[in-house]
C-alpha cells in the first residue's frame, strides 16, 4: 500500500479557495451588475495565474470591472490608456536624469505603469505593435527589460486588457503571439433588461458603492498553489490535448470545418489554459479532480482567440466560436 | 491511517463491483448497437435468394416441377447467410470484455458523476497520492455506493428496422411461399389427373366420332393441338373443356365482327372497313360541316402554294411598302445622293436590320427578283450592268453624332446607336485632312472634312465667389462598411481561391522546371 496523504488538508484548501473566490465575487458584484460569466472568467484567470482579454462595445463596464476587482483584492492597480502615439518606454518606464540630495545628478530608473500587480490595458489594440510587444515579456516572463536593467514584476501579476470590436479604424489588431499569452478571451455582452434598471439605480442615485478589500496578493498566491495541486486524471488530460490538436488544420482530430477555414490552431499554451482553468472549475464545483466537463466549460474562452481563420473562413464569415464548438462536438471524451 | 485504508478498500470493492456490472451493461449495449447497425444493411440482401428462386421457379413450373422442392430448400439454406452476417458480429461484440475504466466511465456518464469513479480508480492505483487525490477517492465512495444501488438501464434502443425493412422480409416470404404453393397445387392436380384416365379416353373417342361425322370441323383439332400444354395448365383437366372452349372462341369472333359493324354504323353510314383506315379518311366520311374545320389543322395534307401567291401576299402586307420607304430614306439621308440598293448592308443600318429579321424567306424572294431583273434588262434591249453589284459610296461623315440630321436609329426602341466615325481630334477641330481608305480600293479615297464654321460666342454667367470651407463640427465617424451580398462574397471568394491556386500551380511548375 503506498503512503497516503491526508485528504482533510485538500478539503480545507478547497474550502478556503471557495471562500476567497466568493468574497471577491460578492464585492465586485456590488458594483458590476450581471455579467456573471465574465466575472467568473476574470476571477478564474486571476486565480489560475493568467491574463484576460475583454472584448466588448464601449460602455458596458469592462474598465469598471477591472478597476473594482483591483479594489476588492487590494492589489497595486494601474491603468494604461493605449493610444497610437504611445511608446514602449511610456509603459515600461525609462531612465531619467535626476538630482540627488548631495546636489549631484544621476540617472535613475523611473518605472512605468506596467510595474504593478493588476494592470488594466485599456483599448490595447489602439497602440502600435511596437508598444503592444512591450507587454509580451511582462506577460510571459513577469519581468521587464529596460536598457541593461531587468526588473522582476511582483506576483500576483495580471494584465487585463480591453478592446473594442467595432471601431477597427486606427487600430492595430493584436498579433498572434500576443493573443496566445492571454489565458482567456471573454466577450462582454449587453446587460439584460432587469440589469439595466439596477445599473440605473446604482449609478444615477446619490449613493456611492464602496468596495471593501476582501483579499490580498498573498492570499491569491496561496490560492494559486491550491489550484496547482488539483490532480488531473489521464483521460481528462488526453481530452484537453485532443481538443487543442483538433483546432489545428490537417491534424488527426480536426473536423472538416477546421480543415477548411482555419489557418492556424492553438498552441500548447491552449492546453495549459484548459487544464488550469479546468482545475479552478473543479474546485468551484466541489470536486477534487478535473473532469472532461470542466474542460468543455472553459474551452470556448480558452481557445477562441487562438484560432486564426484563413481567407475562406473570413469570406464565409465563420466565427472562431463556431470553430471551437464544432471541435467540442467532434472530439469525443476518451472512454478508456 | 487505518481510516484511510478502510475507505480505500471500500472504494476499491465498490468500484470492482461497478466495473463488473458496467462491463455487462456495455456488452449488452454494444450488441444492441451492432445489431441495429447491421440490420438495415442485411435486410435488403434477404430478398436475393427468394428472388432467384422465384425467377427460376417460373420455367420449372411451366415444364415440370421435379427440381422445385430442391430449389426451394436451397433458397431456405441461402437465407442463412444474412442471418449469419447479423449474428456473427453481434456475438463477437458481446464476447469482447470492456476494460475496468470503460465500465466505470459508463457509470460516470449515465449517472452524471463527472468522472469521479474513473478518477478515483486512477488515484487508487497511483504510486504517489496527494491529499487532493485521496480526497477525490474519499469523495467517490458515496457516489459509488449510490451507483451500485441504482443500476443504470441498458439504453433503450428502438426496435431495429423500419417499415421498409419489414417490407423486405414480407416480400422475401411471399417470394418463397408462392412457388411452393404452386408446386403443391400442381401436385394435387397431377394426382387428380392420374386418378381419372377413363374420362380422357372417353373424350378422345368422342372426338373421333365427331371427326367422322362432320368434315367441316377438321381445322379445330389442329388449333387445339398446337397449345395442348397451355390448356392443361390454365384449366383443370376435365372432359367438358374442349366443348366449352369452342363456343368461347366463336363468341370472340362474333364480337369482333359486331364491333366492326357498330363502328361502321356510328361513322355516318360509312362502310364496315372505315375504322381500319386513317384519321383523314374518317373525317372525309363525316358529312358537311366538319370537313372544313379539320383542314387547316392538318398541315401535312395541305397542298403547296404556288410562288406567285406568296409574292402577292407580301404585296398585300401593309408593312412592306413602309419598309421599302424606310430603306430608301435611310440610304439617302446623310449618305450621299446614291439611292443604293436596300439589300446592301452598308447602305443603311435599317436595311441591314431588316435583312437579319427577314432571313431565308427574303433570300428566296431575291432570287426571284434577279430573274425579273434579267428579264427586264433583256426587254430594255441588251445586257445591262448588274445593279446588284453597285456599292454605295463610302461613308466619310466625320461629324460627331448626326450633325444636323436626326438620329436615324432613334426609333424609340433604345439600344446602342451606330458607331461614330471619327478620325481623331486633329481632323475634327483643325481640319487636317486625313486620307480615308476605302475598303477594297488600293489607294486612299476622297477626303471629306466636316468642320463647324461657327464663331465662338461668349457665355454670360456670374463668376462664382470663393467661400471658406466651414470647420468640421464633429469627429469623422466610422465609415459604414458595406456588407457584401452572399453572391458577391462568393464571387470574391472564387476569384481569390482561383488566384491562390494559380499562384501555387505556377510556383510548383517553376520548381519542377
Amino acid at each position: 500500500m503506498p503512503a497516503t496523504a491526508d485528504p482533510e488538508i485538500a478539503r480545507q484548501q478547497a474550502e478556503a479557495f471557495r471562500t476567497a473566490y466568493d468574497n471577491i465575487r460578492n464585492q465586485v458584484s456590488r458594483m458590476i451588475v450581471g455579467q456573471e460569466e465574465v466575472l467568473e472568467g476574470v476571477l478564474t484567470a486571476l486565480f489560475a495565474g493568467g491574463h484576460v482579454l475583454l472584448e466588448g462595445v464601449p460602455g458596458i463596464g469592462k474598465t469598471m470591472l477591472v478597476r473594482t476587482l483591483g479594489e476588492a483584492v487590494s492589489l497595486d492597480f494601474s491603468r494604461i490608456q493605449f493610444t497610437p502615439d504611445m511608446m514602449p518606454a511610456d509603459i515600461r518606464g525609462t531612465e531619467v536624469l535626476m538630482a540627488t540630495e548631495e546636489g549631484s545628478q544621476e540617472v535613475r530608473f523611473r518605472q512605468g505603469p506596467l510595474v504593478a500587480n493588476l494592470v488594466l490595458a485599456d483599448e490595447i489594440n489602439r497602440a502600435t505593435p511596437k508598444t503592444q510587444s512591450a507587454l509580451l515579456e511582462a506577460m510571459q516572463e513577469k519581468q521587464i527589460s529596460v536598457g541593461n536593467k531587468t526588473i522582476a514584476l511582483q506576483e500576483p501579476y495580471c494584465v487585463m486588457a480591453t478592446q473594442n470590436p467595432v471601431e477597427q479604424e486606427g487600430t492595430y489588431p493584436l498579433p498572434e503571439a500576443q493573443l496566445d499569452r492571454f489565458l482567456f478571451k471573454l466577450i462582454v455582452g449587453y446587460p439584460k433588461e432587469d440589469e439595466y434598471k439596477t445599473i440605473l439605480n446604482r449609478t444615477t442615485s446619490g449613493d456611492d458603492v464602496e468596495i471593501e478589500s476582501v483579499s490580498n496578493g498573498e492570499e491569491i498566491l496561496k490560492m494559486r498553489d491550491t489550484i496547482r495541486n488539483v490532480p488531473v486524471p489521464d483521460p481528462v488530460q488526453t481530452y484537453a490535448v485532443r481538443l487543442v490538436i483538433a483546432t489545428q488544420p490537417g491534424s488527426e482530430f480536426a473536423p472538416q470545418i477546421v480543415n477548411d477555414t482555419v489557418a492556424m490552431g492553438s498552441s500548447p499554451r491552449g492546453a495549459q489554459s484548459l487544464i488550469l482553468a479546468g482545475k479552478v472549475k473543479a474546485l468551484l464545483s466541489g470536486r477534487f479532480s478535473v473532469s472532461c466537463d470542466d474542460i468543455k466549460e472553459v474551452a470556448l474562452p480558452a481557445l477562441r482567440h487562438r484560432v486564426l481563420l484563413n481567407f475562406r473562413g473570413q469570406s464565409d464569415a465563420v466565427n472562431a466560436d463556431d470553430i471551437v464548438r464544432s471541435v467540442l462536438d467532434s472530439v469525443e471524451t476518451p472512454r478508456e | 491511517m487505518s481510516t484511510n485504508s478502510d475507505y480505500r478498500q471500500q472504494v476499491e470493492k465498490s468500484l470492482t463491483k461497478l466495473a463488473k456490472n458496467g462491463g455487462e451493461l456495455i456488452r449488452q449495449e454494444r450488441a444492441k448497437e451492432t445489431f441495429n447497425k447491421i440490420w438495415s444493411k442485411v435486410t435488403p440482401s434477404v430478398l436475393i435468394a427468394p428472388a432467384i428462386l422465384f425467377v427460376l421457379a417460373i420455367p420449372l413450373l411451366w415444364g415440370g416441377s421435379a427440381y422445385l422442392p430442391a430449389l426451394w430448400l436451397g433458397a431456405l439454406i441461402t437465407l442463412a447467410i444474412p442471418v449469419l452476417a447479423l449474428a456473427l458480429p453481434v456475438f463477437v461484440v458481446e464476447n469482447r470484455d470492456p476494460s475496468r475504466r470503460q465500465a466505470l466511465e459508463y457509470y460516470d456518464r449515465h449517472q452524471g458523476l463527472k468522472d469521479r469513479l474513473r478518477a478515483a480508480d486512477e488515484f487508487l492505483s497511483a504510486e504517489d497520492s496527494s491529499s487532493f487525490g485521496e480526497a477525490a477517492i474519499q469523495e467517490a465512495l458515496p457516489h459509488a455506493e449510490k451507483a451500485l444501488e441504482h443500476e443504470p438501464q441498458v439504453q433503450n434502443l428502438p426496435w431495429p428496422g423500419s417499415i421498409r425493412d419489414v417490407r423486405y422480409l414480407v416480400v422475401a416470404a411471399l417470394l418463397l411461399i408462392i412457388p411452393h404453393l404452386f408446386s403443391t397445387s400442381e401436385a394435387v392436380e397431377d394426382k387428380k389427373a392420374s386418378a381419372e384416365p377413363s374420362a380422357e379416353e372417353l373424350q378422345t373417342e368422342k372426338k373421333g366420332q365427331e371427326e367422322t361425322t362432320s368434315p367441316s370441323s377438321t381445322t379445330k383439332p389442329s388449333t387445339q393441338k398446337s397449345e395442348p400444354r397451355r390448356e392443361g395448365k390454365s384449366q383443370p383437366p376435365s372432359d367438358e373443356l374442349p366443348v366449352k372452349m369452342e363456343p368461347k372462341a366463336q363468341l370472340s369472333g362474333d364480337s369482333n365482327q359486331n364491333v366492326l359493324e357498330n363502328e361502321g354504323k356510328t361513322k355516318g353510314g360509312q362502310p364496315a372497313f372505315a375504322p381500319s383506315t386513317g384519321r383523314s379518311q374518317k373525317s372525309r366520311g363525316v358529312p358537311g360541316t366538319q370537313a372544313p374545320t379539320t383542314k387547316p389543322h392538318d398541315k401535312s395534307l395541305e397542298p403547296k402554294k404556288p410562288k406567285k401567291k406568296k409574292k402577292s401576299k407580301k404585296e398585300d402586307d401593309p408593312q412592306h411598302p413602309r419598309k421599302k420607304a424606310d430603306d430608301k430614306s435611310g440610304a439617302t439621308a446623310g449618305r450621299g445622293s446614291s439611292s443604293g440598293s436596300s439589300r446592301n448592308p452598308a447602305a443603311s443600318e435599317w436595311s441591314s436590320k431588316d435583312r437579319v429579321a427577314e432571313s431565308e424567306e427574303q433570300e428566296f424572294e431575291e432570287e426571284e427578283d434577279v430573274d425579273d431583273e434579267d428579264s427586264e434588262s433583256e426587254a430594255r434591249g441588251g445586257l445591262q450592268p448588274n445593279l446588284r453589284d453597285r456599292r454605295p459610296p463610302t461613308n466619310r461623315d466625320l461629324s460627331i453624332g448626326f450633325g444636323n440630321r436626326s438620329n436615324p436609329d432613334a426609333n424609340g426602341r433604345g439600344g446602342p446607336g451606330q458607331r461614330k466615325k471619327s478620325r481623331g481630334v486633329a481632323s475634327l477641330v483643325l481640319g487636317v485632312p486625313i486620307p480615308d481608305h476605302v475598303k477594297g480600293q488600293p489607294n486612299p479615297g476622297r477626303v471629306k472634312i466636316t468642320q463647324e464654321r461657327v464663331r465662338p460666342q461668349r457665355e454670360a454667367s456670374e463668376p462664382a465667389d470663393a467661400q471658406d470651407r466651414p470647420k468640421r463640427d464633429r469627429a469623422p465617424e466610422l465609415l459604414s462598411r458595406r456588407t457584401l451580398l452572399p453572391w458577391m462574397r462568393q464571387v470574391l471568394k472564387n476569384y481569390f481561391n482561383r488566384d491562390s491556386q494559380a499562384s501555387t500551380e505556377t510556383t510548383n511548375e517553376k520548381k519542377d522546371s
